[in-house]
C-alpha cells in the first residue's frame, strides 16, 4: 500500500510526524486517512493488531489512532504493547472508543493511552485533536 | 372448681378408710382388709361400672355375711362397714372419673398442639421454599435483564459503524471542495451503501427482537422444502457470480412436505447462504437436502475458511461475529445466524454447523416432517376459534399429556407440548404461545419460573386436572383445589363451596399420614366426621359412603388412578372432590371450577377460557 509524504508541512513542524491510524472498518480508515491527509498530515493505516505494531515500529509515528474493538488483538492490547516498547512509547496514543462504553476509558488510562475520541466523531474534531498534540496548545 | 371437688373427694375417701381399718381389723386381719381395698384400689383405677356392681354386689353377699352370721357384732357395725365401703367406693370412683376426664383434655391439648406445631414447620417450610424460590426468579430475572442488556449494547454499537461512516463522508462532501469528481462519487458511493447496510440492519434488529418477544406472526402451513431451497438458489445466483463463486443444487425430486412458515425457512436459507459467500474467498457451495426417517435435513456447505473449533458455540449467538484479520471483517448484523437459529427452534427443528479449518464449513438444520395431513375442516375451525393461538400443554405424566393433547385438539385447540419447564420456558421464548395449561403440578418449584414466564410475556397459565369419563368423556376431575399451605379456614370454606351440607362424612385419602392428620385437624369439627385412609381401594364405599372426598398429596399416576377410579364408580360418582395441590395457586387459574364441577363437560369450560385469554392477551 503506497502512502504520501506531504512536504509542506515539515516546513512548519520541524520534525517527522507520521500519523498512523488502526481500525478494522475499511470506510472508517479512508474517511480518517483522507482528512488528515487534506490537512496535510503523513498518513499511514493499518487495519489489525500485528500490522499496527509492525508499522508503528517502522514509521515511529507521533500520533496512533487506536479503534477498540478488533478482531483477535485489540486496541488496549495494542496499546499496552506500544506503551512498554522503550522505542514507542513516546507515540501519542488516541483511543477511539463507542459512546456509552465508558469502561473503555478507564481500561485505556490503565494501558497508558494519552486521549480518547469518541465515536461517532466528526473530522474536523480529528483534526482540531491532532493540531494541539502537534503544534503545542 | 375442678381442683376444689377433687380435693373432697379425696377427704371422702380417706374418711370412708378410717372405719374400714376399724371394724376390718386393720392391719390384725390383713385377708379382709386386703380384700376391700384390693376392691377400691380396681375401682379408682379402671372405674368400670361393672367392677364397682360386682363389688358391691360381692361384698355385701359374702363380706358381710360374717358379721350377720355370728352375730359378733352389733348391727350398727354392720351398717357403718357397708356405709364406709360405699363412701369409699363412691369417692374413688368420682376421683377415677375426674382423672380420666382431665386426662382426656390433656390429650386433646396435645393434639391441638401438635395440630398447631405441624401446620406451623409446614408453613415455614413453605415460606422457605417460597423464598428460595423468588431467589431463583431474580437470579433468573437478572440474567434476562443481562442478556438485553447485552443486546441493547450489541445494536447500539452495529448501528454505530455505518453510522460514522454517513457522518465523516458527508462531513467530509461539505467541508472540503477541492474534491476531484471520481472521489466525490467513491464517497457518495459509500454514503450510499452504509446506509443501505444501516436499513438492513435495522430490519434484522427488528426481527431478532419480534422473535424474542414473540410477537411474529407465523403462518404454518404445508410447506415443500425443495421448492424453498430452489428459490434461494434462485436469487442467490447473481451475488455468487459476483463473487466467481460456484453454486450447485442438490434436492431429491420429491420430498415429504414440513409445516412451516416458508417465508421465514427461506429467510433461513438465504442467511445461510449468504453467509457462506461471505467466508468463501474461492470454491463452490452446494446447497441441498436430504430425506431422513422422520426429518428432512437441509444444509447449505461451502468451501471457504471453516471455523475455529472454539467458536462454533458461539456462532448461533446475537451479535457473534467471525473475526479474521486477513480480510477484514465481513459486514453484517451478526444476527444473521441467531435469527435462523431462533427460527428453526421455532419450528421444533434444530440447526448445526460442522466444519473444517481452512477446508470449509458446513450449516445444517433439521425440521420433522408433517405426519399427519391435518383436515383442512379442523384446520379451519382452529384458525377461527384461537386465530393462530396455540395452548402449550405442561404435564409430566405421558399419558396424561397426550390425553390432554388430543381433548384440546378434538375442541379445536392447536397444541404443543412439553415435559418440562425448562421446555417450556424454551419453546414458549420463541414462539408464544396463547396459553399454557398445566396438568397436575409437581412442585412449588416447578410453577415458580412459570410464572415469570407468564408475567414477562403476558401468558396466562391455566391448570386444570381432567380425567377420561367412561360414560361421557374428558370432563374436569374435581370440585375444587386446596393449595398448599393451606390453612384450617381456606379448607372448611372451600369444602362449604363444593358440599353445602350442615354435617357430613369427610373422608381424606392420603398418602401422607401427617397431611391427613392435619387436615383432619382442621375439618374435625362437631360439624364433620372424619375418616382417613390411604388407599381408595381400601375402603367399601357402599357400606359408609362419604359426602365428600378430599385427595390428598399423591403422585400424578395414583392420583389420576384415584380420581378415575372414584368417577368411574356408580356409587362415588357424583361425590364433591377436593384436591390438594402441592403448589399455591398465585398467578394460576383454576379451569372452570367456579362455573361447574364435575360433569359440566370441557366444551363450555373452554368456551370461558377463551374469554380469558383474550382478555389477557389484549390487556
Amino acid at each position: 500500500m503506497c502512502y504520501f509524504h506531504v512536504k509542506t508541512l515539515r516546513n512548519i513542524i520541524e520534525e517527522d510526524m507520521d500519523i498512523l491510524i488502526v481500525d478494522d472498518e475499511p470506510f472508517m480508515q479512508r474517511s480518517l486517512s483522507f482528512v488528515l491527509k487534506k490537512e496535510g498530515f503523513e498518513v499511514e493505516v493499518a487495519s489489525n493488531g500485528e500490522e499496527a505494531i509492525q508499522k508503528a515500529r517502522k514509521f515511529r509515528p507521533k500520533i496512533i489512532f487506536l479503534d477498540v474493538m478488533m478482531p483477535k488483538m485489540n486496541g488496549f492490547e495494542v496499546c499496552k504493547t506500544i506503551k512498554s516498547d522503550k522505542e514507542l512509547c513516546n507515540s501519542y496514543v488516541i483511543i477511539l472508543t463507542c459512546k456509552g462504553q465508558e469502561v473503555d476509558k478507564e481500561k485505556g488510562l490503565s494501558q497508558g493511552a494519552n486521549d480518547f475520541i469518541t465515536k461517532p466523531y466528526s473530522p474536523k474534531e480529528i483534526v482540531t485533536k491532532v493540531r494541539s498534540v502537534l503544534c503545542g496548545p | 372448681m375442678d381442683h376444689k371437688r377433687k380435693k373432697i373427694y379425696l377427704y371422702l375417701a380417706l374418711i370412708g378408710l378410717i372405719p374400714l381399718i376399724f371394724f376390718t381389723g386393720g392391719p390384725e386381719s390383713p385377708f379382709r382388709f386386703l380384700y376391700y381395698a384390693t376392691l377400691v384400689l380396681l375401682i379408682s383405677v379402671f372405674d368400670s361400672k361393672a367392677i364397682f356392681q360386682a363389688s358391691f354386689t360381692f361384698c355385701i353377699l359374702y363380706g358381710l355375711m360374717p358379721f350377720v352370721k355370728t352375730g359378733k357384732y352389733p348391727l350398727y357395725t354392720v351398717a357403718i362397714n357397708v356405709f364406709s365401703f360405699l363412701l369409699m367406693a363412691i369417692a374413688s370412683g368420682y376421683l377415677a372419673d375426674l382423672l380420666r376426664k382431665e386426662g382426656d383434655s390433656y390429650e386433646k391439648a396435645t393434639d391441638i398442639f401438635h395440630g398447631l406445631t405441624n401446620n406451623l414447620n409446614l408453613k415455614i417450610m413453605n415460606l422457605q421454599s417460597e423464598i428460595d424460590s423468588i431467589s431463583e426468579s431474580y437470579e433468573r430475572l437478572q440474567k434476562v435483564d443481562k442478556k438485553r442488556i447485552h443486546f441493547i449494547s450489541g445494536i447500539s454499537h452495529e448501528l454505530r459503524a455505518p453510522l460514522s461512516s454517513i457522518r465523516s463522508f458527508s462531513e467530509i462532501l461539505i467541508n472540503y471542495e477541492d474534491i476531484d469528481t471520481v472521489t466525490k462519487k467513491e464517497f457518495l458511493y459509500i454514503i450510499n451503501s452504509e446506509s443501505e447496510r444501516l436499513t438492513q440492519l435495522t430490519d434484522e434488529i427488528l426481527d431478532a427482537v419480534r422473535m424474542e418477544s414473540g410477537k411474529i406472526q407465523w403462518h404454518m402451513d404445508s410447506v415443500d422444502l425443495a421448492d424453498v431451497i430452489r428459490t434461494a438458489f434462485r436469487s442467490m445466483i447473481p451475488i455468487t457470480k459476483n463473487k466467481g463463486l460456484l453454486m450447485e443444487i442438490d434436492v431429491p425430486g420429491r420430498i415429504h412436505p414440513v409445516r412451516g412458515d416458508k417465508n421465514k425457512l427461506l429467510q433461513v436459507m438465504l442467511n445461510l447462504i449468504s453467509n457462506a459467500v461471505k467466508f468463501t474467498p474461492q470454491g463452490r457451495i452446494t446447497i441441498g437436502a436430504e430425506e431422513m426417517s422422520d426429518q428432512i435435513k437441509v444444509f447449505v456447505s461451502d468451501t471457504g475458511e471453516g471455523i475455529y473449533p472454539e467458536e462454533k458455540g458461539k456462532i448461533f449467538e446475537d451479535f457473534y461475529r467471525i473475526g479474521d484479520d486477513l480480510l477484514g471483517r465481513p459486514k453484517g448484523s451478526g444476527l444473521g445466524l441467531s435469527i435462523a437459529k431462533k427460527i428453526i427452534d421455532a419450528h421444533g427443528g434444530s440447526i448445526s454447523v460442522d466444519s473444517q479449518l481452512g477446508k470449509g464449513s458446513t450449516f445444517s438444520f433439521t425440521l420433522p416432517r408433517s405426519e399427519v395431513i391435518s383436515s383442512p375442516d379442523r384446520e379451519a375451525k382452529a384458525v377461527m376459534r384461537f386465530s393462530g393461538r396455540q395452548i402449550l400443554v405442561l404435564e409430566d405424566y405421558v399419558p396424561m399429556r397426550q390425553f390432554l393433547r388430543v381433548t384440546l385438539e378434538t375442541l379445536g385447540y392447536r397444541t404443543m407440548s412439553a415435559e418440562s419447564v425448562k421446555q417450556v420456558l424454551e419453546t414458549a421464548g420463541i414462539r408464544k404461545p396463547g396459553a399454557i395449561l398445566i396438568g397436575y403440578p409437581k412442585s412449588e418449584e416447578h410453577v415458580n419460573e412459570l410464572r415469570i414466564l407468564s408475567r414477562i410475556k403476558e401468558i396466562p397459565i391455566f391448570l386444570g386436572i381432567i380425567i377420561n369419563d367412561e360414560k361421557s368423556g374428558p370432563q374436569l376431575a374435581v370440585n375444587g383445589y386446596i393449595s398448599k399451605p393451606f390453612d384450617k379456614y381456606q379448607i372448611l370454606s372451600t369444602l362449604g363451596d363444593v358440599y353445602k351440607g350442615r354435617t357430613g362424612k369427610i373422608l381424606i385419602i392420603s398418602p401422607d399420614s401427617e397431611e391427613a392428620r392435619n387436615l383432619q385437624v382442621f375439618i374435625g369439627t362437631n360439624i364433620y366426621e372424619t375418616a382417613i385412609v390411604a388407599d381408595v381401594h381400601a375402603m367399601n364405599m357402599t357400606r359408609s359412603l362419604p359426602d365428600a372426598i378430599i385427595i390428598g398429596t399423591f403422585h400424578a399416576e395414583d392420583m389420576y388412578g384415584i380420581i378415575g377410579y372414584l368417577r368411574n364408580n356408580p356409587v362415588s360418582r357424583n361425590i364433591p372432590v377436593l384436591l390438594i395441590l402441592n403448589i399455591s395457586l398465585r398467578d394460576i387459574k383454576c379451569i372452570g371450577l367456579a362455573s361447574s364441577g364435575y360433569g359440566s363437560g370441557l366444551g363450555k369450560v373452554f368456551t370461558e377460557l377463551e374469554g380469558d385469554i383474550y382478555s389477557v392477551a389484549n390487556l
